[in-house]
């Protein structure tokens, strides 16, 4: 039998996409049949949505089993993947190349589409016909992209090879499993709420409700945007070798736009919910970020702009440029027909109001995403208009990009000091104090110990643009750190006198009550019973810490040296002695210092050198970069390895070595601050999650639905932090003793890892029984 | 007009609506492809889960036909999904909602008592506004419940009479 399967799969395959475009087509139909009243047809509709989404499904697995069983016949197969690569990385390959990415696409849209058909169930009846309609017409499209252009069941040409080419072997790390799939749930996220817009614009349902009901799908969009951006941070921060984490790289761009008018959009929606105002704006917005998902998978796959991390060129770009135009028009004549019944009711009342403060914070967020949208496309645009070339390269992100950045930072500590409509000068002056204090507080003190700590309040700065616009950019960027450190006090002091007053709030309502709460329980049920609110001032607290990690850049020191073993070198703070270097696998007797895995591991041949870390004349750290030749691609990779520390990350590559004397050549990069970024985006997932948590009701969710869902949560973070701590020879190792052999040093981590998941294994177990104990309470049992 | 059948439908869809068969064909089909890639390799189980989706895109489909062609009868957790909420009650939950964020606005002092007693009233307008269109629909769709009703009692107790009258040794219950 399987057999007889393997003679037919890419013709399977193949007729399993074809498939999908009828099964997208049918439902497509009936769901607009649906929409004319007709109960039954509805119901018709949403099976077929799940049918769709089952039979993508199916083509997902063919294509995995034919990637388990090396079937070499098929193309995408046979560029992406080869006999000796491992389970996990053969199964990564569904998502490394082109069309495999495309099919990746709607397979997630299908989860999507599943969970919002169920989750839809008894809700928003009139809407429901015109959001399946919409999401065929998305799955529609990906499915002929996929069969005219990028079929990832098409045949070589070639009778078929023995081996496979193999994935790149930049792609070859854990981030390559996490970072894709993380990015594209947050991208095809946003398909379900620019559904929900055109049903609401078709049907004319355009009340307030419906609009905050999509907020939460935007928020889960949003959160897996910011995972998908982090992980691609920290997978150039770690894969490439540059000593940086974000280059502006025109794909890097096309990742972050969408949640720059993600972030617009949740913030807008809570005046539309408050005050009728800006159904127009977030209608738009909801339909921009959907277009920017399309605009940046575009961007990737067209070839339109060089970048790292583009895609083989094909012919799917014109595709794309269809279907751009599609939700344009789409998107443009559905609003300027409804436009009179999108009227606001209200207006802002004035400049002192917490709507202000969100349309001044909306435009800022838009004005970055133009901006950086314009400046990726310039070089194309000045070849269009001026047949000139021209190169926008991280400088000039980087010095436009401050003002814009600092403005919306500073924004995002305003809004909260003001109440809706109009703020009371009496307000104003009790909501302004202890922020300002801390404003200036935070001004003094960086002025007055920044340069003895290493962080100088104002740094040098080259003057990029020759006048006066050069001359503001030159001076803002001089003074961003003090401005960013000042900004980051005033955003903590706003925080937390947010948290303060909800808490008095309760315990002043506790009294009154004649109860008695704790600030711990004030706090804790603060938290629980408004956590929209409180998880968006926590997502504000993430990016304070993201903001500390950026202006940390400003401190950079970066140096090149070629030393010979025992020499020593010095760079910022740190002091490096280069101690040996060992080349895997060893044909010398006693395995010339390798471990077991390198020795066996003939796939690549490794170049590692150690190096000591001393700061202050003591000892700090060690660490190990090395350089891979793959020799089955003939491709070298640059493995770097970091000693982290809150204060600063020591970055280390190798470059040449010599293997006769061992004399190498080093970059090292010293980067403070940078941990804070990993740091404020960890808060930033955690306050966001808290924001999407759904409210419980003890007295509906049963004692098990709770343990499974603490279980599920401590597995997902048992998972997230096992493979944060995975072994991986390129990083840093903090102690010496563990030097000595490498296999000794992947002991640590791994107890580390297992003690980890035991801990979080134990939290999730903790929550479950205390949440079945507390509904028990609530039911009086 | 919809016909509405008891949750004992055998429609695919009303089979793994039940949590129980969904829970069964879940563990069932995972169990199946554990053990075959682990004894077969894990393509094998791949192989499973592919063909567990592929009976599963059948099956919908059928049901989707079914429903379409008005053979399958829905269940009535079904009919009462396509039946509910209407947009007044969505727009109500809205409204209560806003009522309650105010209230902790409020508490937290962050707006002043004029604005709140201003926009507290409107919205309670706007709610007693949505729960007197409740009830209205509520009372119109009452009436015609309670018509349907009387006409299918009356039409139950003729035709009782009829068959009564043919089969006097058999009452029918």
């Amino acid at each position: 039998m399987w057999s007889s399967l393997q003679i037919g799969l890419p013709e399977l395959g193949t007729s399993v996409i074809y498939g999908i475009l009828l099964c997208a087509a049918y439902t497509f139909a009936v769901a607009v049949a649906a929409g004319r009243s007709k109960p039954r047809l509805l119901q018709a509709a949403r099976v077929g949505a799940y049918a769709t989404s089952a039979m993508v499904g199916f083509a997902v697995l063919l294509l995995a089993y034919a990637f388990l069983t090396h079937d070499f016949r098929i193309r995408y197969v046979l560029r992406y993947s080869d006999r000796s690569m491992s389970t996990p990385y053969l199964l990564t390959s569904l998502w490394g190349g082109q069309d495999g990415s495309l099919l990746w696409w709607i397979a997630l849209l299908s989860v999507y589409i599943t969970l919002a058909i169920r989750w839809l169930k008894g809700r928003y009846r009139d809407l429901q016909p015109y959001v399946i309609a919409t999401l065929m017409v998305i799955v529609a499209f990906f499915t002929i992209v996929l069969i005219f252009s990028a079929n990832p069941f098409a045949t070589t040409i070639a009778s078929s090879p023995p081996d496979g080419e193999g994935l790149n072997p930049l792609l070859q790390s854990y981030w390559m499993i996490i970072h894709p799939p993380a990015l594209y749930t947050g991208f095809v996220g946003c398909s379900v709420p620019f559904a929900f817009a055109i049903a609401a614009l078709i049907t004319g349902r355009l009340d307030n409700e419906w609009i905050i009901a999509v907020r939460k799908w935007m928020l889960f969009a949003f959160l897996f945007l910011s995972i998908g951006n982090w992980l691609g941070m920290m997978w150039a921060y770690e894969e490439l070798g540059w000593g940086g984490y974000w280059a502006w790289d025109p794909v890097e761009n096309a990742a972050c736009l969408p949640w720059f008018t993600a972030a617009a959009y949740v913030h807008s929606t809570m005046i539309q919910e408050r005050r009728s105002m800006l159904k127009v704006w977030n209608l738009f917005l909801i339909c921009l970020t959907f277009f920017l998902t399309i605009f940046g998978t575009f961007l990737t796959r067209s070839g339109l702009i060089t970048s790292v991390h583009s895609f083989a060129q094909s012919s799917i770009g014109n595709y794309f440029l269809v279907f751009m135009g599609l939700i344009i028009a789409t998107s443009v004549g559905l609003i300027v027909w409804r436009l009179p019944e999108l009227r606001a009711k209200s207006e802002i009342e004035a400049v002192t109001s917490r709507e202000a403060m969100f349309v001044l914070n909306n435009w800022a967020l838009l004005g970055a995403m133009s901006f950086i949208a314009i400046a990726t496309l310039f070089p194309k645009i000045s070849e269009w208009l001026w047949n000139e070339n021209a190169t926008v390269g991280p400088p000039f992100f980087n010095r436009w990009l401050a003002p814009i950045g600092l403005l919306i930072f500073a924004l995002m500590g305003l809004a909260p000091l003001f109440g809706w409509r109009k703020t009371s000068p009496e307000l104003l002056r009790k909501s302004f104090v202890w922020p300002l204090a801390a404003l200036f507080a935070g001004a003094a003190l960086h002025l007055a110990l920044g340069k003895a700590l290493g962080f100088p309040a104002l740094v040098e700065n080259d003057i990029f643009y020759p006048g006066a616009v050069g001359l503001v950019l030159q001076k803002i960027g001089a003074i961003s750190p003090l401005l960013t450190m000042s900004l980051a006090a005033f955003n903590v002091a706003v925080i937390v006198q947010e948290f303060a007053r909800g808490v008095a709030a309760r315990q002043s309502a506790a009294q009154k009550r004649g109860e008695q709460e704790s600030i711990g329980q004030a706090l804790f049920r603060l938290v629980s019973k408004n956590r929209r609110r409180y998880g968006g001032y926590i997502v504000h607290a993430g990016i304070v810490c993201m903001f500390i990690g950026f202006a940390g850049a400003a401190w950079n020191v970066d140096r090149e040296a070629s030393l010979s073993v025992g020499e020593t070198y010095t760079v910022g703070n740190y002091t490096v002695t280069y101690k040996s270097a060992r080349m895997c696998p060893s044909m010398r007797p006693d395995g010339g210092g390798c471990s077991v895995e390198e020795q066996s591991d003939v796939s690549k041949r490794r170049v590692i050198a150690n190096l000591e870390l001393a700061r202050g004349g003591k000892y700090v750290g060690s660490v190990s970069p090395a350089q891979f030749v793959y020799t089955r691609q003939q491709q070298t990779t640059t493995e770097v390895s970091i000693l982290r520390t809150f204060r600063d990350d020591f970055y280390s590559v190798v470059g040449r070595v010599d293997p006769s004397t061992k004399q190498a050549t080093f970059q090292f990069h010293v980067k403070p601050l940078v941990s804070w970024i990993w740091l404020g985006v960890t808060i930033l997932i955690f306050g966001t999650t808290l924001s999407l948590w759904p409210q419980f009701s003890y007295g509906r969710v049963g004692v098990w639905s709770l343990v499974r869902t603490a279980s599920g949560a401590a597995t997902g973070i048992a998972f997230s932090i096992w493979l944060a701590m995975s072994p991986s020879l390129a990083h840093a190792k903090v102690r010496p003793r563990a030097v000595a052999s490498p296999a000794a040093v992947q002991t640590e981590p791994a107890r580390s890892s297992q003690m980890a998941i035991a801990l979080a294994l134990g939290a999730g177990l903790v929550v479950g029984v205390g949440q079945s104990l507390r509904r028990r309470r609530d039911l009086g049992e | 007009m919809t016909s509405v059948s008891e949750p004992n439908s055998l429609s695919l869809l009303a089979l793994l609506e039940r949590p129980i068969y969904r829970r069964v064909a879940i563990v069932g089909v995972v169990a199946l492809a554990f053990a075959m890639g682990t004894s077969r390799g894990i393509a094998s189980g791949f192989l499973v889960l592919a063909g567990a989706f592929l009976l599963l895109t059948l099956g919908l489909l059928w049901t989707s036909l079914e429903s379409l062609s008005g053979k399958a009868k829905l269940s009535l957790d079904e009919a009462l999904s396509l039946a509910r909420p209407s947009a007044e009650e969505e727009q109500k939950q809205s409204v209560l909602r806003a009522l309650k964020d105010l209230e902790f606005e409020r508490s937290v002092g962050k707006i002043s008592d004029e604005d709140y007693q201003e926009l507290s009233a409107h919205y309670r307008a706007e709610a007693k506004r949505l729960m007197a269109l409740l009830d209205e629909h509520h009372a119109r769709s009452r009436a015609e419940v309670e018509a349907l009703a009387r006409g299918e009692l009356a039409g139950a107790k003729s035709k009782a009479k009829v068959e009564a009258k043919v089969d006097p040794v058999e009452p029918s219950s």
